[in-house]
């Protein structure tokens, strides 16, 4: 009898459930139709409008969900995007990339000139002060690019500078290991940010990670392990002071989570949403979706050590059996532009368009017949864990590849497993990413293709060629930007002929931003700046 | 001999049906078994391509309707088909994990608890070692070592299953190994390997089999909370705890087919192991005081009843005392 009650309750809750679940589209459905009236009266501010009003001074406090927190606050220790990003709002650089346009601007240059093709001569700016009031001198500037030169993190980026000394207080003079062309835009990367020399030299180098003192548009004031990182505005930038008085990075690792904060209104901006979650965020009134594309580029390397792999038809058919445009619309959710080929980004300096390719199963069928594999063979396909949307590529390119008789297996692992396996050469396809942070084509090529870069620094098809060494090594050197685009084209046809990678997309970054933020544009290379952010 | 026993099973059996709750979870599981047996005809293999894996690009996060009665998921696979597919999966789990689980834990409680002292000591402090250690952290350790895959989950979870049966059985020996028929035994010269096989493990099982069941849940949900972490299962196999962590990007978009229905499954099958093991340990020893949530309830409802019963005699009493005075 008692028994009898207990199923009755079990059995009730069970069907309460199901009911509840299956209310769950009913219930969602109805917000996205009003959405669209209500985003537009929250937005009493004309798109075009992006001049701030000084009056108004837009300040307060401005918190941005984030992924991950700075690895190193001391900017040449680690090259990660959010490191990166830390760099650029608590340090100067010599040189700013424009967002929009990648040109280099100069920040703290003046004046710059390559009295050969292994100095440059920089002059730099007279009214720069670190946050803790010392000057900023030619003398921190040849250190810290000296220090950064030497470190082993900021070696692609920066392992090419010799050393550095000054001339003077405010000139000084970057000798280089070899001729390099792209050094300025370089020299506007992050990691290559100046440092107080003093207080660096005294405090040790550790000690300076902790406690970094920069002469960015932000003071860094506390950095809670895991949780936050907070800054303050600095009141006597040399460039235009910020409007907010405050900025804090959350550390909230679950995208949705990020984006559900912003709908809810306890933060302002939700870095790289989820792209399932891009319709939720832009149906909801708190939240526009503010998206770009980036420099990134989402590929399949194929290890040419491996049997099968090594056979340029087979590699032939294996891009030809891939739609990577339904890849995109499907993992993506459309988010990122179409990239073929190579990795040189679109937008990027010596950028090539290849053709683009489309999925033609009967041509990769015949291809592979002609490399003597009509039959198929089994290979495998890595991914790291727990990066979801590279398992449902790497079980597209499984389903895909059986069409044309490939059994691939999918294998997952760890990060750190994952690029240790890669730089033994271990993998047969793996799927990656690359971030052409200096915009130019030297640094998608160089550290991808080169054959001096097999294995940990960036390689991992193990494949070049010397036609392309030769091609990747003048384009370096060259400085007429002519003549390098002609290289740079010559040595995209050359990769996208061999195949050793599979382009799937251009990167696409989405943010979930708070109406009341105004101004925010995401950067191509993910270090967003916040000095021209306000508040409504 | 042979009578003896069927008489006991019968008589368990007799007891077990009439726990509905056991009933049920008899129910659910048989239907789980079922489908795991025709999930290769519910979502047959088409040109070598397992039928959980049939992608169907145009037609990706489809609702629930006729044609897929749980909806495609994101890669436009039939999340049915998945879904049976999947209970082999979570099956083979529950088996093969109370299987190493029983297989090292009697042997390692049947020694420790029959020959005692040092023995014992070193046996069971290893066991604690093992204890204070959360088992799905030991788990996710393990399978950190072996590398991602089924066989690795099995293992890792298997292990980190050991500990507790290898007490169950410990504390059953010491109980039995005192007992006349022991001694009876020993006196007629039976090895100690003859004494613990033939007569002091047969008299430990019920426990056992009551574990072995409650068991089996644990197994699955922590082989699913491996999966839904990232580790263990490859894809594309449709483990359930997988197929609820890929389903959870399209929580907030509101696909839920994509997490109710592995979540639901999970839900079920742990459920019913949990009702068998109560009813069997109801049925197997009515000695045994169940310390299990319904036991509880149970207990609480009766006491409830009870003070329900004597409040009313009370008021009856006084009732009749008033009517007496007046």
């Amino acid at each position: 009898m008692k028994k009898k009650h207990l199923t009755l309750l079990m059995s009730s809750m069970l069907a309460l459930i199901i009911a509840l679940a299956a209310c769950t589209p009913t219930q969602t459905a109805p917000p996205e139709q009003p959405a669209p009236q209500e985003q537009t009266q929250a937005e009493p501010a004309p798109p075009g409008d992006t001049t701030p009003d000084p009056s108004a001074a837009g300040g307060g406090g401005l918190t941005v969900l984030v992924p991950s927190l700075a690895i190193s606050m001391d900017p040449p220790q680690s090259n990660d995007s959010a490191s990166a990003e830390f760099a650029r709002l608590a340090y100067s650089t010599l040189f700013r990339q424009d967002y929009d346009t990648f040109e280099v601007t100069p920040e703290l240059a003046v004046n710059w000139e390559m009295s050969d093709a292994q100095t440059l001569n920089i002059e730099i700016r007279r009214d720069v002060y670190f946050h803790n009031g010392t000057q900023l001198t030619a003398h921190d500037v040849a250190f810290s690019l000296t220090r950064a030169g030497d470190i082993p993190n900021a070696a692609p980026i920066l392992g090419m500078i010799d050393f550095a000394e000054a001339t003077d207080d405010f000139n000084l003079t970057v000798h280089l290991e070899m001729p390099f062309s792209p050094i300025i835009a370089h020299l506007a990367h992050p990691a290559a940010s100046i440092v107080p020399m003093d207080l660096v030299l005294s405090m040790g180098d550790d000690a300076f990670a902790q406690d970094p003192v920069g002469s960015g548009a932000f003071v860094f004031v506390e950095h809670v392990i895991g949780d936050r990182i907070e800054f303050v505005r600095n009141e006597n930038y040399f460039g235009a002071v910020p409007m907010l008085e405050t900025l804090t990075f959350r550390n909230v690792p679950d995208p949705s989570t990020r984006l559900i904060e912003v709908t809810s209104g306890t933060a302002d901006i939700a870095l790289n949403i989820t792209p399932a979650d891009v319709p939720v965020a832009e149906a909801d009134p708190n939240s526009n979706v503010v998206s770009r594309l980036t420099m990134g580029t989402d590929f399949i390397w194929m290890n040419t050590r491996q049997p099968y792999l090594n056979n340029p038809l087979v590699r032939q058919a294996i891009s030809l059996a891939l739609d990577t445009s339904a890849i995109r619309d499907l993992v993506w959710m459309g988010l990122g532009g179409p990239q073929y080929g190579h990795p040189v980004p679109p937008g990027a300096f010596g950028y090539w368009p290849a053709p683009p390719t489309r999925p033609d199963l009967d041509a990769a069928r015949a291809l592979l017949a002609e490399a003597g594999y009509a039959d198929g063979f089994s290979t495998s396909i890595w991914w790291n864990s727990p990066n979801t949307l590279r398992q449902q590529v790497a079980e597209m390119v499984q389903f895909s590849l059986a069409q044309i008789g490939i059994d691939v297996s999918i294998q997952t692992l760890e990060w750190g497993a994952y690029l240790e396996g890669a730089d033994r050469g271990d993998h047969e396809m793996m799927i990656i990413g690359w971030t052409t942070v200096t915009g130019d084509a030297d640094y998608a090529l160089f550290p991808l293709l080169h054959s001096s870069s097999y294995g940990a620094p960036g390689n991992r098809a193990f494949w070049s060629t010397p036609e392309l060494d030769a091609l990747l090594e003048r384009g370096r050197a060259e400085t007429d930007p002519a003549v390098r685009m002609e290289i740079y084209a010559e040595a995209q046809q050359i990769i996208a002929e061999a195949a050793p990678l599979i382009i799937l997309r251009q990167g696409e970054i989405a943010n979930a931003v708070s109406p009341r933020v105004q101004g925010f544009v995401p950067s191509p290379t993910l270090s967003h700046n916040y000095a021209p952010v306000w508040l409504d | 001999m042979q009578t003896k026993k069927q008489g006991r099973l019968a008589e368990v059996w007799k007891r077990l049906k009439k726990s509905p709750l056991a009933i049920l979870g008899m129910i659910i599981l048989t239907c789980m078994v079922l489908m795991a047996l025709f999930a290769g005809v519910v979502a047959p293999e088409v040109d070598g391509m397992p039928g959980y894996n049939l992608q169907d690009w145009g037609n990706v996060r489809q609702f629930p309707s006729g044609e897929n009665i749980m909806g495609t998921d994101h890669l436009g696979r039939d999340v049915f088909s998945r879904i049976a597919h999947g209970s082999r999966i979570s099956l083979m789990i529950g088996v093969l994990v109370v299987t190493i689980g029983i297989t090292f834990g009697l042997a390692i409680g049947a020694i420790a608890g029959y020959y005692g002292n040092i023995i014992d000591n070193v046996f069971m402090r290893a066991i604690d070692i093992f204890l204070a250690v959360p088992s799905i952290l030991m788990a996710i350790a393990i399978v950190g070592v072996l590398g991602h895959g089924i066989m690795p989950v099995i293992v890792a979870v298997g292990i980190s299953a050991i500990p507790i049966y290898a007490r169950t059985i410990r504390a059953q020996v010491i109980i039995f190994k005192e007992q006349e028929f022991v001694e009876a035994a020993r006196a007629c010269g039976a090895s100690d390997f003859r004494i613990i096989t033939r007569h002091i493990l047969p008299n430990c099982m019920a426990p056992v089999i009551v574990e072995a069941s409650m068991g089996m849940a644990s197994a699955i949900l922590a082989g699913a909370g491996l999966s839904f972490i990232g580790l263990g299962i490859q894809p594309p196999v449709p483990e359930w705890g997988a197929m609820l962590s890929e389903g959870r990007q399209w929580m907030l978009a509101g696909y839920w087919h994509l997490t109710v229905f592995p979540g639901m499954m999970i839900a079920l099958i742990i459920f019913s192991f949990n009702m068998i093991g109560d009813g069997l340990r109801d049925a197997l020893d009515p000695k045994l005081r169940s310390a299990g949530f319904s036991k509880r309830k149970f207990k609480k409802m009766q006491d409830a009843r009870a003070m329900q019963m004597m409040q009313d005699l009370q008021a009856a009493a006084e009732k009749g005392g008033a009517t007496s005075n007046g």
